[in-house]
């Protein structure tokens, strides 16, 4: 008797749940990758996503380090614009219309044409999971360019990727077809093997221009052993080299995982600083979807994880504050920050002026009491954007419009070209962390011959990629075979 | 010398768009809107593969070598100075696609060109800076096929609001000296017997340009500082800035946001008899 009263008795004592329940959202089983309910839940300060397949069970994954950040962020998000025309219709709802459809919330900052899927490397690490397939013809770019044309009016940014794009005979001359149309800034993201090797190919894209987003994990052998399966820190630094002599613009992207390189961000940094070729930084944790290593999800890189790491390993040039959300897309997927470069100093933008009075659109309704504030504005939201382009005139421009008041710039913008630095940091979404609410308004899309825009989270993981690639790559088969 | 002012004027804006100044301040493409109003055009001009093009005032040949690959159209460029053409003939060459365009020196208002065997004539930010507007569009006309259109692309400046201290190579190198007004335009059009003529407000990339030029300028004042009177003669050709070119772009800003000053796209099409 004494013994059941005792047990009766601590069954009526209320506990408290050991975490603090976010929100609700949805997203996908990481198995079955149907649509499911889940919970963004706060514990310890970590943010983290748990959901309930109906056939596969409980999940839960890790989707920000330092809770504070992630819902500081919440107010860095700016009303989207409607693009022109859609391509698709709405029938089963986000994120299975893609795309876009008419309930999308954002227009495409940046487009992606994935032009083949062949890679002269084989890594362990793929998003993309390059490999056998398809790869377009000139004509498929040229059509999937009108349409960008079409649906936005006046598109801002293209970027060429694949597969390795760089090993597309036709490559220049899809670069070449995107200028003609007036897109404004063509990137070529590549890994550099044959701008180290090819002269002649050099010169034909030197002469083109375009910026090139070049993946570059770090200057330690073994992380491109790990991520690449192959030591490729030599012909990195001799491709990087190259494109300064050939007057190349490049942005570093470095691929970050635990364990591999997400202590060498610093140094990463540093060298790009210093680097005449070198216009930017990307850094961008792993996103475990295509090939990846093995990983657990409650330990994955997230945006301040990365944060956090570089102020630690600048020792002192960054501060916590010097890293802004970019309103554009969702303001949880990507932190931007500027740097103007000269040889005695490197200033942070944020240093100069308050960003969060200009980009914080839901606590801050009215903007600072300053002169051309609604030109500071604009001109910020230029730079915090998955458009801005480093090395390009229009970034250059807005800078100086928005230091203007702060920093008294004596220079034009040709300088300015070359002294400012970006920091961008993009968390992309896996099976674990994906989230409706903020593929619904994502800005970057993978154009696909068919005339879809599909936004690039949707893309690679709700099994978009993997229909895309089997449609392009069966007719190509086909014709090898007859 | 050429003594018909009509021709000099001609020779000094050709001149005028080849030096490096214009270069500098309006970029690779010289008129607003750059290749992305280019692409409009085409669009409106139902362009496609095979169309045979004249560009009128071709310049150092963008426009032409864009429509030419975009399109897969056959374009003919006419240019009146002759550095642009051997440039826009080299860009030919040098594009990773062959290039379907073929640039002739030549007077714009006189073209070359045998009559009715064009599909489409254009002339961007070209026609304010002809003297004989009229002679330029009834010759342009005449190149078209039957059914064939003629797209143009120009600044407007309504009667009267062209503040007088643009009468320099600033308002010429902004097409704003000799511009019409939005209806001036449509009438030319008329006269010079085209039908279903339509028109379409594209004044933002006026005002885009008008930032760019504004930024470029206050980069050009720290340049030429460095160089002496003798060198910024070899750089600029003689041409010199006056300090008073930005508050004359921040009065042009005003004007394009006040309706007073714009840029637009107009086709019309030469009718099937």
């Amino acid at each position: 008797m004494e013994e059941s009263r005792k047990k009766v008795g601590s069954m009526r004592v209320k506990q408290d749940a050991e975490y603090i329940f976010h929100e609700l959202t949805r997203s996908i089983c990481p198995h079955c990758k149907r649509v499911i309910d889940a919970q963004v839940i706060i514990r310890e300060s970590k943010v983290y996503m748990r959901k309930r397949c109906p056939e596969h069970g409980w999940f839960e994954g890790i989707i920000s380090s330092d809770a504070k950040m992630y819902v500081d962020s919440i107010g860095f998000n700016k009303p989207g614009t409607i693009p022109l025309g859609f391509s698709t219709q709405v029938d089963q709802g986000c994120p299975l219309d893609c795309g876009l459809c008419p309930e999308h919330k954002q227009h495409v900052c940046l487009a992606l044409i994935e032009v083949n899927t062949g890679c002269n490397l084989d890594c362990p690490i793929c998003f993309a999971d390059a490999g056998a397939g398809y790869s377009l013809t000139l004509e498929q770019v040229e059509g999937m360019l009108d349409r960008y044309v079409e649906t936005e009016g006046n598109p801002e940014v293209v970027q060429f990727s694949g597969g390795e794009p760089t090993i597309h005979p036709e490559l220049p001359a899809m670069i070449q077809a995107a200028m003609d149309r007036g897109i404004g800034q063509v990137m070529v993201n590549t890994n550099g093997i044959r701008l180290a090797r090819d002269d002649r190919f050099l010169e034909i894209l030197a002469r083109l221009s375009p910026v090139i987003y070049f993946q570059f994990d770090g200057l330690r052998r073994e992380t491109y052993q790990t991520i690449r399966g192959q030591d490729l820190l030599d012909t990195k630094l001799l491709a990087l080299d190259r494109m300064a002599d050939a007057g190349l613009d490049a942005v570093l992207v470095a691929a970050i995982e635990y364990d591999v390189n997400l202590d060498e961000m610093g140094t990463i940094l540093e060298f790009g600083l210093n680097h005449p070729a070198v216009r930017g930084v990307v850094l961008q944790p792993v996103t475990h979807v295509g090939r990846h290593i093995p990983f657990d999800p409650m330990r994955r890189v997230t945006i301040p994880d990365v944060i956090h790491g570089i102020v630690e390993q600048t020792r002192g040039r960054f501060v916590l504050e010097d890293f802004v959300p970019v309103p554009c897309c969702f303001p949880t997927c990507q932190v931007n920050s500027y740097v103007y470069v000269d040889e005695e100093q490197v200033i942070p933008l944020p240093r100069l002026l308050k960003i969060e009075d200009y980009l914080d659109y839901i606590t801050n309704v009215a903007l600072p009491k300053v002169p051309d504030a609604p030109q500071i504005r604009e001109a910020l939201e230029g730079l915090w954007s998955a458009s801005a382009v480093p090395g390009s005139d229009k970034a250059a421009g807005e800078f100086q419009c928005a230091c203007g008041p702060g920093l008294d710039l004596p220079f034009g913008i040709d300088h300015l070209n070359k002294h400012i630095f970006q920091i961008a940091i993009k968390d992309f979404l896996d099976a674990y962390t994906f989230n409706v609410k903020q593929v619904m308004k994502c800005c970057v899309a993978v154009l696909v011959p068919d005339g879809r825009a599909i936004p690039f989270c949707a893309y690679n993981s709700v099994g978009y990629r993997e229909q895309v690639r089997e449609e392009l790559t069966r007719p190509q088969e086909k014709a090898r075979l007859e | 010398m050429n003594d018909n002012p009509d021709l000099r004027v001609k020779a000094c804006c050709a001149d005028l768009y080849q030096s490096n100044l214009a270069r500098m301040l309006l970029g690779d493409s010289l008129h607003p809107g750059g290749l992305q109003l280019t692409n409009r055009l085409g669009r409106l001009l139902e362009l496609s593969r095979g169309s045979w093009v004249a560009d009128l005032a071709s310049g150092q040949g963008t426009s032409a070598g864009a429509i030419a690959r975009s399109f897969h159209c056959k374009v003919v460029g006419i240019e009146y100075g002759l550095e642009a053409v051997t440039e826009a003939r080299q860009r030919a060459l040098d594009a990773p696609t062959p290039t379907d365009s073929w640039f002739i020196q030549g007077d714009a208002e006189m073209p070359p060109l045998k009559p009715e065997s064009f599909d489409a004539v254009i002339a961007e930010c070209s026609l304010s800076v002809f003297p004989n507007k009229q002679l330029a569009l009834v010759q342009a006309a005449g190149l078209l096929k039957q059914g064939g259109r003629l797209g143009i692309s120009d600044v407007t400046v309504e009667p009267g609001f062209l503040p007088q201290q643009l009468d320099n190579s600033l308002g010429q190198m902004l097409c704003v000296s000799g511009a019409l007004g939005v209806e001036g335009y449509a009438q030319l059009l008329s006269r010079a017997g085209l039908v279903n003529i339509y028109r379409e407000d594209v004044s933002e990339h006026l005002l885009e340009l008008l930032a760019r030029i504004k930024a470029g300028l206050a980069a050009f004042s720290v340049f030429t500082g460095s160089l002496d009177g003798l060198e910024q003669d070899r750089v600029f050709g003689g041409l010199t800035l006056s300090t008073n070119w930005g508050e004359l772009v921040e009065k042009l800003e005003q004007l394009v946001n006040e309706g007073q000053m714009g840029y637009w796209l107009y086709v019309g099409e030469k009718p099937s008899l």
